[in-house]
């Protein structure tokens, strides 16, 4: 079990693998989430549905001197793995050492605490704009899911990004089609619309606030996603990645029952319960 | 209980949160022009998807917007709904300007709940409760309830929803259900009730530390040998201060009790109110930090707050 994650100490050794193995490492994470959540608690539907965007994140780009911001980072346990934090969730008596967030106290990876939603694009253009003002060079990489793109700090990020920033941003829309319970907002009939036209529509939200735009509609395929962070790897100017995930990937009830399972209480006798009521 | 799986599993007992439920369920099968809103957290008021679309036209999920969440429930006030707003108590942090503006200055008549508002809920520095009580105390016209008991809760519900004169924040216990004969109406603003008349001390246990409070006069009897005085503030931003003149009479020293921070909470104020007098006062609650992932019993012990800890400051002090 974990035969892949177990050789992942940092991003580094993530880069050294082939496409089947990059594959096994996201069933290994598969499995560590589940061992963690289904004991400890935690959020399950977000990270069983960005184990292959986080996957390609790391293997693309270079963290820490490229910046990582996750939109509440309840999303953040791949990174967690693949950044050295494996052991909080494949060894139990390891689970209390790595908070459910990312947190800067625990690693050079994570840059900020966080646990309330829509506040990464704002967070993120702060770090460009240090960047640019220091002259320094590296990615700064956002993500966000649709449910926190309708809070207000969301909007006016997006917004500003759209007129004031002039440089390297990449804002990955993790569009998985659901908030904790379903989505409400104007934006969402833009986002259906975007997703049925791959992201061809003329009528396009982001590109209306200025912001270059790419269309990924597979989200949970490695390769996939590889080549789309490629693509926008070492851009000049602001630019949204819109991919389309499946929340709870890879686990059946998760995926049927996404409000359910967005997060999950520890303990067996919680989890049983948990499956009764579905 | 249900058998799964050939084991017991004991099925959730009546929290505060069922009682939510229970009680907006009802709202709106009663009275059209009562109307919940939340920003995107029906769940942890007990919502269920089926129930939600139950609820038609008098159920709205706002998005991820708490601060939308706020003036859009003045504006329905201001047109005679009557909005119920419910999150997390971490959550609406963000809404302070909201709050202050568009309902507290315009005084228009919004109910503002909050889950999850104690100590002794979420623990994540992210998440901590702690915080609303102090913060959101200190904005004019507010009436901030702090209920004590299931009755307490539901009068108080009940009678935040209906009156017209008021913007409200209800702060949803933290502890298990208790279960008490309380008044049903609020109106007379910043009254405290005296639940035991005593002498010497007289214990201000606020909102889910009434159990507390209670605990603290029964060991003070036992172990002191006299009978104090214990109050149920119920408004945690107001002071009452006919009640508070009247303790000088037969106590000197006052026990403030609030599951939030200090720095600008509850027993400041009467602190504050008995400065220039021979009382004493001496305020229990938690500390201006950003805790995380703390043990809350541990916390307690930590901030000397069991009841033996302070039964020891007692001595001490009297
Ligand atoms: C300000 C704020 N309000 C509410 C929440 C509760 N909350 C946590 S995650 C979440 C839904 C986020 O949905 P989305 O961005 O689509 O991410 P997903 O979980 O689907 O990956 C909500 C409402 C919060 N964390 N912060």
């Amino acid at each position: 079990m974990y035969d892949i994650l177990k050789t992942i100490n940092n991003p580094q050794d993530v880069k050294k693998l082939n496409t089947e193995q990059l594959n096994i490492l996201a069933e290994d994470i598969r499995e560590a989430l589940f061992n963690r959540l289904t004991k400890f608690g935690g959020h399950f539907g977000p990270n069983f549905g960005i184990v292959e965007t986080e996957i390609a994140m790391h293997y693309v780009f270079d963290s820490p001197k490229d910046k990582f911001v996750f939109d509440v980072s309840h999303q953040s346990y791949p990174h967690k793995m693949l950044t050295g934090r494996k052991a909080g969730y494949i060894e139990d008596e390891h689970f209390i050492e790595d908070s459910g967030y990312t947190n800067p106290d625990e690693s050079e990876h994570d840059l900020f605490n966080v646990g309330h939603t829509s506040t990464s694009v704002s967070l993120a253009t702060g770090l460009v704009k240090a960047r640019d003002l220091k002259g320094e060079k590296y990615n700064v990489v956002a993500l966000i899911g649709d449910g926190s793109l309708s809070g207000g700090e969301a909007l006016e990020g997006l917004d500003f990004a759209g007129s004031e920033i002039h440089s390297n941003l990449i804002i990955i829309v993790n569009d998985n089609q659901q908030s904790i319970a379903e989505v409400h907002g104007g934006i969402y009939k833009n986002l259906d619309k975007l997703r049925a036209t791959k992201g061809t529509d003329p009528c396009n939200f982001f590109k209306t606030l200025g912001l270059d735009y790419i269309y990924e509609e597979n989200g949970n395929d490695i390769q996939a996603m590889i080549k789309v962070f490629e693509r926008v790897k070492n851009i000049d100017h602001p630019v949204v990645v819109h991919i389309n995930t499946q929340k709870g990937k890879g686990y059946k009830l998760a995926e049927e029952n996404r409000e359910a399972w967005h997060w999950c209480m520890g303990g067996m006798w919680n989890f049983l319960q948990k499956l009764i009521l579905l | 209980m249900a058998l799964v799986y050939g084991w017991h599993v004991e099925l959730p007992a009546e929290t505060y949160t069922s009682l939510t439920t229970e009680y907006i369920l009802n709202k709106s099968k009663q009275d059209k022009d009562f109307v919940f809103i939340t920003p995107a957290m029906p769940n942890i008021l007990g919502l269920s998807p089926d129930w939600r679309k139950g609820m038609g036209p008098q159920y709205v999920d706002t998005g991820i917007t708490e601060e939308h969440a706020i003036a859009f429930a003045s504006g329905v006030a201001k047109a005679g709904g009557k909005p119920l707003v419910g999150t997390a108590a971490t959550f609406i942090q963000r809404t302070y300007d909201q709050v202050s503006q568009d309902v507290c200055i315009n005084n228009t008549p919004i109910t503002i709940l909050l889950n999850y508002a104690s100590f002794d809920s979420l623990t994540d520095v992210t998440h901590l409760g702690i915080f609303a009580l102090s913060a959101f105390s200190n904005i004019p016209n507010l009436i901030v309830l702090a209920p004590t008991c299931k009755q307490e809760y539901l009068n108080m519900l009940d009678w935040s929803v209906d009156q017209t004169d008021h913007p409200v924040m209800i702060l949803i216990p933290g502890n298990a259900v208790t279960s008490r004969e309380t008044d049903k109406d609020f109106s007379k603003l910043n009254t405290y009730k005296v639940e035991q008349s005593g002498e010497k001390v007289a214990i201000l246990a606020l909102g889910d530390f009434y159990q507390k409070g209670e605990e603290l006069a029964k060991q003070i009897e036992v172990q002191l040998g006299f009978k104090p005085t214990l109050i149920n503030p119920r408004f945690a931003n107001g002071l009452d201060k006919n009640t508070l003149k009247d303790l000088q009479k037969k106590h000197n020293l006052v026990i403030t009790m609030e599951d939030g921070i200090l720095d600008g909470g509850f027993g400041q104020k009467v602190a504050t109110f008995y400065a220039l007098t021979d009382m004493k006062v001496k305020t229990y609650g938690l500390k201006r930090e950003f805790y995380d992932r703390y043990n809350p019993g541990e916390l307690l012990k930590e901030l000397g707050m069991t009841t033996k800890q302070i039964l020891n400051d007692i001595q001490k002090l009297i």
